[in-house]
């Protein structure tokens, strides 16, 4: 069994002819929390689109828990044990809550959380388990979106964002959540703009600009590093 | 009397009406579901519900195959057929511009109606003798007992394919395909085997559509673009893409149809236009439409 999760090499990806990551490296192990820091624009939600291989162009080495999957479609990508949660969501605002968790396959060799479980852990949803995913409040559209993963087993999670916008109660609920992977020894890669959410949560602090990983410090070492947040995160 | 026709004829006329309506609810459910997960404007709708037709016919005449196992061997033959060519052809235009879809399948409209020209020539063929006889006394009117039938077959269609779309698995990914492929792939759903299979329903809806009509119409080459038309105008009205909307104007576009031709029967064959044309210029995205 691969100790690294995730690598990837050299890795470029390009939105038609605009080049968004620039020979991008990184090697995450398992069980690791990785905060990928940045402005808007710098490339993290790029970075992950291009692990899925989502990108319509992109080039270098990416393996996930050991194989190469640069020549796999998306779902296949996923299959090998990932869990996505993107930035906007994503939740299908067609189908009820009940659906939303039921529809994604088993990810990964993990067991999932159960439906009575993902329900304990995240009681509103319950109260709206049969409502459609577009009547939910933004908080809980981010709940459910998260829960689908939980239930799915996945052993990498890309969280995209996923405390933006939300009531600060959200977004504490948000944070026991991660803690709770952390404690199962998931491996997990958060793009954050709000910095006091992701540092706690963190064993590595990475700093993209203009599509590329400019720095990467133990998160023990970030209050010794004011300048990093200074130079790539304040406006 | 109301308005000088007899309660008879008017309710004659609705009856008629409403096994017209169910049909086109019936045909133009499986144009919806394909326009609105596959986004392609399948024009060779037609040319399956004539195909269903047509299988059911020559079944019969050429094999002593009856009604009823044809009603099952049809559309699994039509729609295999469909989905070899979405497989092969109309897979290379998703995510092009309406145009492309719509001019492929107009190209398998034409080579497939000119095939069974050249195979069955032109005028249409009668199936003879209806699955089943005898009449029905409705109090208003006698109505055949196949028409009796049909509105069963056609109500248990219409209501088995919005039911697998809308309270099944299947339908549920079908349903997230639609709203967002992109994240359901990323979630780890393969949405390629979705997207035939969506080809097949609708294909198989309008060839069995095409079986159950087949013995009160002639049954020819050139049937499918008749129901075709009227097809694209339920689904316009309803709302593209719209199950629910499909079904409501099938049915109120046959029923309006029918007092049509109760008051003013000149008018029949254009008032569903009449509508498309109104709800087109006051709703664009018709009565349904998201």
């Amino acid at each position: 069994m691969s100790e690294t999760a995730l690598e990837l090499g050299d890795v470029s990806a390009w939105y038609g002819r605009s080049q968004a990551l620039h020979d991008v490296n990184l090697t995450v192990r398992r069980g690791e929390v990785i905060t990928i820091a940045g402005r808007n624009g710098s490339g993290r939600t790029t970075l992950f689109k291009t692990v899925l291989r989502m990108m319509p162009r992109q080039a270098g080495r990416v393996s996930v828990f050991g194989v190469d999957v640069h020549a796999m479609r998306t779902p296949q990508v996923a299959k090998l044990g990932i869990g996505y949660c993107p930035e906007e969501r994503a939740i299908f605002k067609t189908l009820t809550c009940d659906e939303n968790l039921a529809l994604v396959p088993k990810l990964g060799d993990r067991p999932g959380f159960s439906v009575d479980e993902l329900y304990e852990i995240f009681p509103n949803l319950h109260a709206r388990r049969r409502a459609k995913g577009g009547t939910l409040s933004g908080g809980e559209q981010q709940m459910l979106a998260l829960a689908r993963i939980l239930r799915a087993g996945a052993e990498l999670f890309l969280l995209d964002e996923i405390s933006e916008g939300l009531a600060p109660i959200i977004v504490e609920k948000l944070r026991e959540v991660v803690s709770l992977l952390r404690e199962r020894r998931a491996t997990v890669l958060l793009a954050e703009q709000n910095f006091e959410f992701a540092k706690e949560l963190s064993d590595r602090l990475c700093f993209m600009d203009h599509g590329q990983i400019v720095e990467s410090i133990p998160a023990s070492e970030i209050d010794s590093r004011p300048d990093l947040v200074q130079r790539f995160l304040t406006l | 009397m109301i308005f000088g026709v007899t309660f008879q004829a008017l309710a004659a006329q609705l009856t008629v009406g409403l096994i017209n309506g169910l049909m086109y609810a019936a045909l133009s459910l499986g144009l919806s579901i394909i326009f609105g997960l596959l986004h392609v404007i399948n024009f060779a709708h037609g040319t399956f519900f004539m195909l269903g037709g047509l299988a059911t016919w020559a079944g019969l005449r050429y094999f002593g195959l009856s009604f009823w196992p044809m009603l099952l061997i049809a559309p699994l033959l039509v729609g295999l057929l469909g989905v070899l060519i979405e497989r092969v052809f109309i897979r290379r235009v998703y995510g092009k511009d309406y145009l492309y879809g719509l001019m492929l399948t107009l190209g398998f409209t034409l080579v497939i109606e000119g095939a069974v020209r050249a195979f069955f020539g032109v005028s249409g063929n009668a199936y003879g003798a209806p699955p089943v006889r005898g009449v029905v006394d409705l109090g208003f009117m006698i109505l055949p007992a196949y028409r009796a039938w049909m509105i069963l077959l056609l109500g248990a269609l219409i209501v088995g394919a919005w039911a697998i779309v809308e309270r099944t698995r299947i339908g549920s990914y079908l349903r997230a395909a639609k709203e967002d492929r992109a994240t359901l792939e990323a979630l780890g759903v393969d949405t390629r085997w979705l997207f035939s299979g969506a080809f097949l329903l609708g294909v198989a809806l309008a060839a069995a559509v095409g079986v159950i009509a087949t013995p009160v119409i002639q049954i020819g080459a050139l049937t499918g673009e008749s129901f075709l038309i009227i097809a694209f105008a339920t689904v316009v009205i309803g709302g593209m893409g719209s199950l629910s909307g499909t079904i409501i104007v099938g049915i109120g576009l046959g029923l309006i149809q029918g007092l049509t031709k109760t008051f003013y029967p000149p008018a029949a064959e254009v008032v569903v236009y009449v509508v498309m044309m109104l709800v087109l210029l006051l709703l664009p995205r018709g009565l349904f439409g998201e």
